[in-house]
């Protein structure tokens, strides 16, 4: 069996906006989401910069006992896979829920839940720890309650593959749809962790920037970048099969080509010097695909502002694509909404279909000044019109995971 | 009365409910939706709240409020002696 994919609903949480209208207009207009951190007081920290979703009240989603059963990267998750299955207008009371399942991602699932609870635990004792600790704190609980929601027996999935979890999260979804696990899947990836603890280990290992201007933080591939700004959300996307949609008359935005991974087996934080995992991951996808290398017409890239990962991305963007790299705009939307971690994949897979919708890349913003190691056409400050047929989207994660996944338009549906 | 006063509030905390809907009678699965999750939420509290303990072999005798109340108190006699 070797069905199409494609995308029928979207759903996001981002620090430029709650729901996909506001997200699709901030994103396309090059809305800066990052700013000094409410969490918590960062004003003696080295770190001070974060990209919060500032407008989300959990009272607006949920029941006080719902809220007290979620951390805060369930409840985003939940509210974009709600805005993505109404989205896609599924009748769950008319279709086989066996065959409908649930794949997301998250880099550290209830990382806040397990600080909250270690507190309690130290202060006062093990009897004192929240008897729903457990349930709250892991990473693949998101996917629990998502079945949950909207009753969806079929697989289900939860990749803790770091930062590219929410690709991988899509990318599987994909694979079981593709051949024939499952009829319809709810996938992305959730995150939810600015809090000390993260930030912390982040700065100790010189990952996160310490500026302190919000619109020069994240600055992918400038020559001054200084690391990620780390940021939260959520993405989610219903994902049918092409028979399945057409059956049922599913407004189709989009289609999945191709998904390729791989692993660097290099180092657990620092990618292969030159992007020889990166270069895999890419051929993979695009030979999975069926695609040449020259019909690919922009890359949503990785590109997260650190030192490491933006060099070795152009350098592999370069080998693998040769001169076309040359015609190739590439842009990276956590220049926008920083560092999703586990989430990123996804809502960056969001920005993938909305540009494809639109035939208009979103802009890179932040960065000044082009590393001259690293010169390709980053849409600088500017989004602009594009004949756009597939779009490739790179996520790489700590543990040297690297995935990339083509997305295509819907014109040919 | 201030042992149903605070099993009370232990359920309200934890189920999201207002006063008014928790009476001594109220069965705590049928009428509250209680479930597993919930119930080791507000025994745990009352726990910690009285120096207790309320092993899992106590949720046999427990559907009411009514029930509950009375474990407690039978808890913290036992407590005295």
């Amino acid at each position: 069996m070797n069905n199409r994919v494609v995308i029928t609903g979207l759903g996001v949480v981002s620090p430029i906006g709650i729901g996909l209208d506001s997200f699709e207009k901030a994103m396309m207009a090059g809305k800066c989401g990052i700013d000094f951190i409410k969490a918590y007081d960062a004003t003696n920290e080295k770190v001070k910069l974060a990209a919060e979703i500032l407008d989300f009240d959990p009272q607006d989603y949920f029941s006080r006992k719902q809220i007290g059963r979620m951390d805060r990267f369930v409840q985003l998750g939940i509210v974009a896979a709600r805005e993505a299955v109404k989205e896609s207008r599924l009748n769950l009371k008319e279709i086989d829920l066996n065959y409908v399942g649930v794949s997301t991602g998250t880099g550290v699932g209830g990382i806040g839940t397990l600080l909250k609870e270690t507190k309690k635990l130290m202060k006062n004792g093990l009897n004192y720890v929240n008897a729903l600790f457990i349930p709250k704190f892991l990473p693949n609980i998101l996917t629990g309650n998502i079945a949950i929601e909207f009753g969806a027996m079929g697989p289900s999935y939860s990749p803790t593959t770091a930062c590219a979890a929410g690709t991988d999260a899509i990318g599987i979804a994909y694979k079981l749809l593709k051949y024939g696990e499952a009829k319809v899947m709810i996938a992305g990836g959730a995150e939810s962790c600015i809090n000390p603890l993260m930030i912390a280990g982040f700065t100790n290992m010189n990952a996160l920037t310490q500026s302190t201007n919000p619109k020069k933080a994240s600055m992918p591939f400038d020559v001054n970048r200084s690391g990620f700004v780390l940021g939260e959300g959520a993405g989610m996307l219903v994902l049918e099969t092409l028979e399945h949609a057409l059956e049922r008359k599913a407004n189709i935005l989009g289609e999945i080509l191709g998904y390729g991974q791989s692993c660097d087996a290099y180092h657990l934080t620092s990618s292969t010097p030159g992007g020889a995992g990166a270069i895999k991951s890419m051929a993979n996808a695009i030979d999975d695909a069926n695609l040449k290398i020259s019909q690919i017409d922009s890359i949503n890239t990785h590109g997260t502002s650190t030192l490491i990962n933006d060099k070795n991305e152009v350098h592999a963007i370069m080998s693998l694509f040769k001169e076309h790299a040359i015609h190739l705009p590439v842009n990276s939307t956590k220049s926008m909404i920083g560092h999703l971690q586990g989430a990123s994949g996804a809502v960056e897979a969001i920005g993938c279909i909305l540009e494809l919708k639109n035939q208009y890349l979103h802009p890179t913003i932040g960065t000044q000044t082009i590393d001259p190691d690293s010169v390709l056409d980053y849409l600088l400050g500017k989004g602009r019109p594009e004949r756009l047929n597939c779009i490739l989207s790179n996520s790489f994660g700590f543990g040297g995971h690297n995935s990339s996944i083509v997305f295509a338009n819907n014109h040919s549906l | 009365m201030n042992i149903l006063k605070n099993v009370i509030k232990e359920i309200m905390d934890v189920m999201g409910l207002s006063p008014e809907e928790i009476q001594l009678s109220t069965h705590l699965y049928d009428e509250l939706d209680v479930d597993s999750l919930d119930m080791s939420q507000i025994l745990l509290a009352l726990e910690n709240q009285y120096k207790i303990d309320l092993p899992d072999e106590e949720l046999d005798h427990i559907e009411t409020v009514e029930d509950l109340v009375k474990v407690v108190e039978e808890k913290l006699k036992d407590k005295e002696y």
